[in-house]
């Protein structure tokens, strides 16, 4: 009885296994078939439109519109429209495992243009690889989204490691000797701290501090103390504005900071720094992309940079009317013509070749956010550590446009 | 010196923070979660004030109070008086704290997410004192709790409306015999708990920012302030917020700067478990039995 049961399982695992396999290769002669010449391409646009981070997922979406009206407006891609479907998450990673699952389940989407912010990135990617769905990141910075455990995805802006290594670097060359790190608890402030501390041992360097407090804190007495105890002569902060400001203020009180150089990351830049840093924020610098900086002297970008800034002016505002970042909408905007490029280039919309064109013809891309991409084989970083340049915090053009120091 | 000042300008505003709490837990018996959002309001309030009303420091300060009267006593009427009998169920947790998530809210939408440099008084003037530059907006700081702690002792135990806080305290029902108005007594304490909040609000803001998450932090260390000092009672709430204060000066001291809270709460554990004098002088676990004069 016992056996004849367990010959029936066998046949109905059997069947199903065929039936499935049958399906499946089903789906990928049809899959074949259509990736030469789409009828359309379907590409999902996720991340935070509403909530604290929504100025994100709007510069997103603005760069990613514009650049799909002008492709469509071009004949599209491969001669197909490009369609967009765009999902909120709301910053939140619950959603945005959800929206990802609908949108390659039920939209069909082909591509995704991000989400905006690393926690939803993180918990939406497996998905993704699962279905070898190619996605770029035009702005979550947290380092492990980018590993070999995900290889269909691509970052644009500079992640937490870039930047780490990039403000290590600048404090180096610049030969400063005592070099205190700085971060608070989180997640955010823990990953910040290893990746700096991983690009000092690089440069065979040795922090003189590490100093750590707890986000939002009100007092940060104690932490200027601890700067000014380890004698640095310069701090690399990996904090967030309003905490970097109180920081910059409490070192002032301790009487530390004519003695001090700042650098932070970008997570460090917040409108009205300067106003809540005080005096201080004279001392504090962060870094930007090169080409959305401009040079010494100089009232436009260079080239192609100027003009992809004027056309998001004429798109969509003045800074104050529009309230998203002008380069993070480049970023975005460059998300779907890198996509564009690839499957151009690849002649069909199969991942896996359009991935092996990202990963070895970059450098025939012509980006408007940076001179051009690092992606290869063994890192999905499209960020170049040399393009991030040193620039005093607050000291803008067009309110959002930093001045390189002379 | 500069840690000691430090400490004891950080524990004045917690001691505020703790006495507006026990203000309204001593005649009603009720944690008021909506604290830290009172608070916040009376700091965004003034800032405005001073900021585009261009209103000199005390007139904006006046307004803010009287915002957070009307605030405080918007949230009794909605969030506490349709309870009823307060010791016999918990809805007020869920309802206060509703309460503070939609006053965060609003004031997100009124007043923007980022935060706002709010002036130090006197200009952030400092002043050596040994050898250290102290602010005298921290000594304000220290003054001011201490003025605010004296005045609220003085009316608690020489006016009629003091008796009458005491024994609403005491003996809700028989005051309520007695002919006190109770419900009268308990809106006038939301409203000087609301004033109060306005006063700790500005001066702390000037450190925190000014902005609709500036109590998030530092509003658990109220109700720990007030935990450790004794619920309810204006005196503990002094000792509670010096002594969480000064704990935490020395746990900066010792500890990375990201374990500091954990070592202040371990000790207010310790403190509660271990010294009758803190909760357990205000009856949290024998409702209903208040000792009056520890009001």
């Amino acid at each position: 009885m016992r056996r004849k049961s367990a010959v029936s399982l066998s046949s109905i695992i059997l069947s199903m296994t065929l039936l499935f396999t049958g399906c499946s290769s089903a789906n990928n002669d049809k899959a074949k078939e259509a990736s030469s010449k789409p009828k359309e391409i379907v590409i999902g646009n996720i991340g935070a439109m509403t909530g604290s981070s929504a100025v994100l997922g709007r510069a997103q979406s603005q760069g990613v519109d514009l650049a799909v009206k002008e492709i469509n407006e071009n004949g599209g891609i491969l001669g197909a429209k490009v369609k967009v479907v765009n999902r909120d998450d709301g910053a939140d990673p619950t959603k945005s495992k959800t929206f990802m699952e609908e949108l390659v389940d039920k939209e069909k989407v082909e591509y995704v243009v991000g989400p905006t912010n690393s926690t939803p990135a993180a918990a939406s990617m497996a998905y993704l690889q699962q279905n070898k769905i190619i996605s770029i990141l035009p702005i979550a910075t947290s380092t492990q989204l980018i590993s070999p455990n995900n290889p269909y995805a691509f970052r644009l802006l500079p992640s937490n490691e870039i930047q780490a290594k990039a403000i290590v670097k600048i404090a180096v060359e610049e030969k400063f000797k005592r070099i205190a790190l700085v971060a608070d608890t989180s997640a955010l402030g823990t990953d910040g701290m290893s990746v700096m501390e991983e690009a000092m041992k690089s440069h065979g360097v040795t922090p003189a501090a590490k100093v750590t407090y707890k986000a939002d804190d009100s007092d940060m007495t104690p932490v200027a103390q601890k700067i000014k105890d380890a004698k640095a002569d310069v701090a690399l902060f990996w904090t967030l504005g309003a905490d970097g400001a109180k920081i910059v203020r409490a070192l002032e009180r301790v009487d530390y900071i004519k003695d001090l150089e700042i650098i932070g990351y970008t997570g460090l830049n917040m409108p009205n720094f300067n106003e809540l840093a005080g005096p201080g924020a004279e001392k504090v610098n962060t870094v930007t992309p090169g080409s959305w900086a401009l040079d010494p002297g100089k009232t436009e970008l260079t080239g192609k940079y100027w003009d992809m800034y004027q056309k998001v002016v004429s798109e969509y505002g003045e800074k104050a009317k529009r309230d998203t970042s002008a380069s993070m909408i480049a970023s975005g905007y460059d998300a779907v013509y890198l996509l564009k490029w690839a499957i151009e280039k690849a002649g069909t919309t199969d991942s896996d070749k359009v991935k092996a064109v990202l990963e070895t013809d970059i450098k025939d891309f012509d980006s408007v956010y940076v001179k051009s991409y690092a992606f290869s084989k063994d890192s999905h970083e499209g960020f170049p550590v040399d393009e991030l340049f040193k620039v005093k915090i607050g000291e803008m053009a067009y309110d959002e446009i930093y001045k390189k120091a002379d | 010196m500069q840690e000691i000042v430090t400490a004891l300008a950080n524990g004045s505003i917690y001691a505020l923070m703790a006495l507006a709490i026990g203000i309204i837990y001593s005649t009603t018996q009720i944690i008021n979660f909506a604290h830290g959002s009172v608070i916040m309001i009376g700091a965004m309030s003034s800032y405005w004030l001073l900021s585009f009303a261009q209103m000199n420091f005390i007139t904006a300060m006046l307004l803010a109070v009287l915002i957070n009267i009307v605030l405080s006593i918007v949230i009794y009427k909605v969030s506490v008086e349709k309870l009823g009998d307060l010791t016999n169920n918990s809805r007020w947790i869920v309802t206060l704290f509703g309460a503070g998530i939609i006053i965060d809210n609003t004031a997100r939408i009124l007043f923007g997410t980022e935060p706002k440099a709010y002036p130090y008084l006197f200009d952030g003037k400092v002043i050596p004192i040994f050898g250290s530059k102290i602010m005298v907006h921290e000594i304000m700081m220290i003054l001011v709790a201490v003025v605010i702690g004296i005045v609220y002792q003085i009316v608690i135990q020489k006016t009629n409306f003091g008796r009458a806080v005491r024994a609403v305290s005491f003996r809700p029902d028989t005051s309520r015999l007695m002919g006190i108005r109770s419900n009268h007594i308990v809106l006038i304490c939301f409203a000087i708990s609301g004033a109060v909040a306005a006063i700790s609000g500005a001066l702390i803001a000037p450190i925190t920012f000014a902005s609709y998450t500036m109590t998030y932090s530092i509003g658990i260390k109220a109700f720990a302030a007030a935990l450790i000092g004794g619920l309810g009672n204006t005196k503990g709430a002094f000792i509670g917020g010096i002594s969480l204060g000064l704990i935490e000066e020395i746990a900066n001291m010792v500890v990375p700067g990201g374990l500091k809270d954990a070592i202040s709460f371990l000790i207010m554990i310790i403190v509660i478990i271990v010294l009758p004098g803190g909760i357990l002088s205000a009856k949290l676990f024998n409702k209903g039995e208040l000792n009056a004069e520890k009001v």
